[in-house]
């Protein structure tokens, strides 16, 4: 008979530690030791194989548009809001938006690069169009 | 495997209040309205309902504020809440607490006032904690990246889109009971105020007051009440996610499982199908539903729906109250398929009456395309 080692618990909670990294300028994913899918949103368990072995690694940040969608609204309510889902090249999707670019010039398909942007609720991951996409 | 619950149970009352605007009435008023119709509706009473099942996005515990105003004491209670499909979903479960013997009577019930009092859609306080900073409008912006990429990836067009709208509001000209019941053109949707592109507002949904309830009984019993009893012949249930980001395929939705559960219980097939209740939030779950559902190949839905297919006098009827586009949508639509379906087997429909229809199919959608739920209806020919 073998026994499962004890899973030792993250010193914190896994989204605490996604924002601590974003705060720290980095941008990180988590990738399953056990079966390698990468994995977002920031978890205990791995969604694919349900193993607690998520570590985290650095984000290539490089993706694509999968999907976009367009608030219309007033200029003095703010404008136009576009909100895409990218997938970055890891594998992983996440909502996000491109905050230097006219909504008319958002895609389906168009290769973007992420970086770390400070709001008032916190940092979050934006997009920009990238300007050297790898193939 | 057979589940053994086909034909068990059947739907022998429903009713409905304060569909399109009712100032002045709570959600819980509209809702007591419409378990008194679909009481009457059944010749049953309140006292009678001793299976509660309800969800709603006005009260924090929907069961136990219902129990309390409508002085139930229900022996089985199941407030499963997953969205707008819930009504769908708790057909199926009713339909196994009654074989079982948990209950006697399954009422299934749901009022809301958001028309009238709040003036907009209320989206629950608490929304994916990873979009939520985007600043996303829910619940429209997840049906529009849903629109995008179908759109993206199979030609999908406005146009098609528009269909939908179109058959829709063709029905609800017929039903006395819709709250939008003027003409309404392909162009005209096209024409209309793009809310969030890709969708115009006539891709959107109603908002409207109202509320609906359904009572259901053993099959046994339901051939001795007043109306002509409308049989469960088959149910599923399906998610994968909540938010549309965890969503697998954005174009594929839990729809083909909930759906082929309910087939396989029902023991038939999207062809023995004579009128479908699809949830229509927007234009594009008909098309979603109709390809998950097997209706027609994954990708086709566009140009299934085109020429008036679904309209009155087309070849499938879909939504013949005038759905969630046209008819009502109060914030979760899913008990107004299974009252459609009902009207429509008991061939009560008036003007929209699909002539000889013995089986519909309801599917309710829940959450942002989150929680599908399929419910396959007959009448006694089909036992």
């Amino acid at each position: 008979m073998t026994t499962s080692p004890p899973e030792t618990a993250p010193a914190i909670g896994p989204d605490a530690a996604f924002r601590q990294h974003l705060e720290a300028g980095r941008f990180m994913l988590q990738h399953c030791a056990d079966c390698g899918t990468w994995v977002f949103q920031p978890r205990i368990l791995c969604p694919a194989c349900g193993s607690a072995r998520l570590e985290w690694q650095s984000a290539s940040g490089r993706g694509r548009v999968h999907s976009r969608a367009v608030l219309k609204q007033r200029p003095e309510k703010g404008g136009d809001h576009a909100v895409v889902l990218v997938d970055l090249a890891e594998g992983v999707r996440m909502m996000s938006r491109l905050p230097d670019t006219a909504p008319e010039a958002i895609a389906i398909g168009l290769p973007v690069r992420a970086r770390i942007l400070t709001q008032e609720s916190g940092p979050v991951v934006v997009f920009d169009p990238d300007p050297e996409p790898e193939a | 495997m057979s589940t053994g619950l086909s034909g068990k149970a059947a739907i022998v009352g429903v009713g409905t209040a304060g569909c399109g605007e009712a100032p002045g009435f709570s959600a819980m008023e509209l809702q007591a309205l419409a378990v008194q119709a679909a009481l009457q509706d059944a010749g049953l009473q309140l006292a009678d309902v001793d299976g509660l099942f309800c969800a709603n996005m006005s009260h924090i515990f929907p069961t136990l504020s219902t129990i309390e105003y409508l002085g139930l004491r229900p022996r089985w209670i199941d407030g499963t809440n997953v969205g707008g499909s819930s009504f769908v979903h708790h057909a199926l479960s009713a339909t196994m607490a009654l074989h079982s013997g948990l209950c006697d009577v399954a009422l299934i019930c749901y009022g809301a006032n958001n028309r009238s009092a709040q003036g907009r859609m209320v989206p629950p306080a608490e929304q994916p904690l990873y979009e939520a900073p985007h600043r996303p409008r829910y619940p429209m912006v997840a049906y529009a990246l849903a629109t995008s990429a179908h759109m993206a990836r199979f030609g999908t067009t406005r146009e098609q889109l528009a269909e939908v709208a179109v058959a829709a509001r063709a029905w609800a000209r017929l039903n006395p009971e819709a709250f939008e019941r003027g003409p309404l053109s392909i162009d005209d949707v096209l024409a209309s105020r793009m809310v969030m592109d890709p969708l115009t507002v006539r891709d959107c949904c109603l908002l409207t007051d109202g509320a609906g309830a359904v009572v259901m009984t053993r099959a046994d019993r339901a051939r001795d009440m007043p109306r002509p009893p409308v049989f469960f012949l088959g149910g599923g249930s399906a998610a994968y996610s909540r938010a549309i980001s965890e969503m697998p395929d954005l174009t594929t939705s839990a729809a083909v499982d909930s759906g082929a559960r309910a087939y396989a219980m029902a023991g038939m097939g999207p062809g023995e199908m004579d009128v479908l209740q699809l949830y229509d939030a927007f234009t594009i779950n008909v098309i979603l539903f109709l390809e998950d559902l097997g209706f027609c190949p994954k990708g086709e839905g566009g140009a299934f729906v085109q020429d008036g297919r679904l309209a009155p006098g087309g070849a499938l009827p879909v939504n013949t109250n005038g759905g969630g586009l046209s008819c009502v949508h109060p914030g979760m639509y899913g008990v107004f398929t299974l009252i459609e379906a009902t009207r429509q087997l008991r061939g009560e429909a008036g003007a929209r009456q699909v002539p000889g229809a013995a089986t519909a199919l309801c599917h309710g959608n829940g959450g942002t395309l989150s929680h599908q739920a399929t419910a396959i209806l007959g009448t006694s020919t089909m036992l």
